[in-house]
């Protein structure tokens, strides 16, 4: 079964958010849906809740960085059991202090994805129960994952160094 | 739970891990525990975390390839499949059949070798000894195999961008022979050993149930998803390398409970060891590795993702590339993450000698969790 194709759930997701969706692109290897950062969870919902998607598994949460375009993309991909279709939805956040709206509460897989990305990338999410550090230890600063973090002049606890 | 009010009871805190033997490497708990029975369990992960997404996007795709191996070192077969599908896709080279049969039979192979850990550490952390030794037994003679045809025992190296490294020498003809001849009887004394074992039963049964939908809003894949009865198997339902042709029919059983997740390994064996002898019988003739495909290959712009039923589940790499020779983002999405994050409600109110049988049979592994 190959589930809805692409254009049809983006399609009812335009419809129903309209402004908040901001771009639909068919012509990538992904097809993906990008809506306003605040406006996640609400198309979390509904392709949870409504019976003709059914998207009840969150396969992950993450992000891209751009520095170039000063932006931080998050990617959440999507995924129903009965209809077997795939689905991404992408929104973009500021690179410094992004926020977007937690799914926590409809997925409970979220909870440590969002932390994750909140590690790794420094995104926060609003909304969530528990949004701590999750890969990296206790104390540590910056985020991996940023084009900027330079992995080969990093110090993990620079005041627990000894002095040069 | 406590009937009589005068009795004054005070909870205290346990720290279970990250050195503990059945935390399964480096796994940390805080217990909350009033008397025998576990009222919060707070878990911490990261010990293990070698940012492999940082690494790969600083290594070339050739460079990361070995390092792919070592996300999740006791089904490495199926992170390097996935590593060079993702590159396959994007560069558009079609793999030829043989090394499309190879790769599907090292990694049933593979599949039988960490899930002849499984049984062997599970039933070591309820206290038995002998299971780990048949397991280990076996998962030698997957090891042989394995070896003789990549050089390596765990992290094999054995996938390339368009086939594979090497392709059979001749003594292997004999060896999976034997191997296929002996495994069915060795599983069934695994069975014979446990299944009917009072004490296994009585730790296991009823221990841990976890219902369809709370599994898959935890995005729980795999044998544990399936034993919770979700009759999904990407083997099954988005074949890929040759399990379109060989055909697969899911293990799925429906209780969820501890005892129905070693079940439905136990089970996988047997289909897994029917995969390796249709892949033997079928394998076709031809090169293994597509003619001209650059070992330093500059990947065209995209986003891909691909997804591989390993043995611990659903497998993902996230690939997007911005057209150079090194990965512009590696998002791993690997199925122990998920699986392992429900421990906080799986452990809410079991007693505490329920713990070691509720997280060993989620067969997560710790280098797959923390990356």
């Amino acid at each position: 079964m190959a589930g809805l194709p692409f254009e049809h759930i983006a399609g009812v997701i335009k419809d129903r958010f309209g402004g908040a969706v901001v771009e639909t692109n068919e012509g990538n290897r992904i097809p993906f849906v990008r809506v306003q950062a605040d406006a996640v969870a609400r198309v979390a919902r509904f392709l949870r809740d409504e019976p003709s998607l059914a998207f009840d598994y969150l396969m992950y949460v993450t992000a891209v960085d751009f520095p170039a375009e000063d932006k931080i993309t998050l990617v959440y991909h999507y995924f129903s059991y009965k209809y077997e279709h795939m689905f991404m939805v992408k929104a973009d956040v500021a690179r410094r202090g992004g926020v977007a709206r937690s799914v926590a509460h409809l997925y409970a897989a979220a909870e440590w994805l969002e932390r994750e990305v909140y590690d790794l990338f420094g995104v926060t999410f609003d909304g969530h129960p528990n949004l701590t550090r999750i890969l990296t230890p206790e104390g540590f600063r910056g985020h991996p994952l940023l084009k900027d973090f330079k992995s080969d002049d990093y110090v993990p606890f620079p005041d627990k160094m000894p002095a040069k | 739970m406590a009937t009589d009010t005068a009795i004054h009871t005070e909870e205290f805190q346990v720290n279970m891990g990250p050195q503990h033997p059945s935390t399964h490497g480096v796994f940390r708990m805080v217990l909350t525990l009033d008397g025998e029975r576990v009222v919060e369990c707070e878990p911490h992960i990261g010990f293990l975390h070698r940012s492999m997404e940082k690494m790969a996007e600083n290594r070339l795709y050739i460079q990361f390839l070995p390092m792919a191996d070592r996300i999740d070192y006791l089904s490495s077969m199926f992170c390097s499949v996935a590593h060079c599908e993702a590159v396959e896709q994007l560069m558009e080279i079609e793999v030829p059949p043989r090394a499309k049969y190879l790769r599907t039979m090292f990694m049933e192979l593979n599949r039988i070798a960490s899930h002849c850990i499984f049984f062997g550490i599970f039933a070591l952390d309820l206290g038995a000894v002998t299971p780990f030794l048949y397991g280990f037994r076996e998962r030698e003679l997957t090891m042989d195999l394995l070896e003789m045809t990549s050089g390596q025992r765990l992290t094999f190296n054995y996938v390339r961008f368009g086939g594979v490294a090497a392709d059979l020498p001749e003594s292997f003809f004999p060896a999976v022979e034997k191997f296929v001849k002996v495994f069915p009887a060795r599983v069934t004394d695994y069975e014979r050993i446990l299944n009917e074992n009072e004490i296994f039963l009585a730790r296991t049964k009823g221990v841990g149930v976890v219902a369809a939908p709370r599994a898959v809003n935890y995005g729980w894949t795999g044998p544990n998803l399936r034993a919770s009865g979700v009759d999904f198997d990407l083997r099954q339902n988005m074949p890929y390398e040759a399990y379109g042709e060989l055909g697969y029919k899911p293990v799925v059983l429906s209780r969820g409970d501890c005892y129905e997740r070693y079940l439905a390994r136990l089970l996988e064996m047997r289909a897994s060891h029917a995969l390796i002898k249709k892949c033997v019988e079928g394998l076709p003739e031809g090169p293994t590795q597509k003619e001209k495909v650059s070992k330093f290959p500059k990947v065209p712009a995209g986003e891909v993702y691909v997804r591989v039923e390993s043995p611990r589940g659903d497998y993902g790499l996230h690939l997007v590339s911005d057209g150079t020779d090194k990965p512009y983002r590696y998002k791993l999405r690997t199925p122990s993450f998920n699986n392992l994050s429900m421990i906080r409600e799986l452990l809410r109110g079991v007693y505490l000698a329920d713990i070691v049988p509720i997280f060993g049979s989620l067969d997560v592994i710790l280098p797959d969790v923390d990356r």
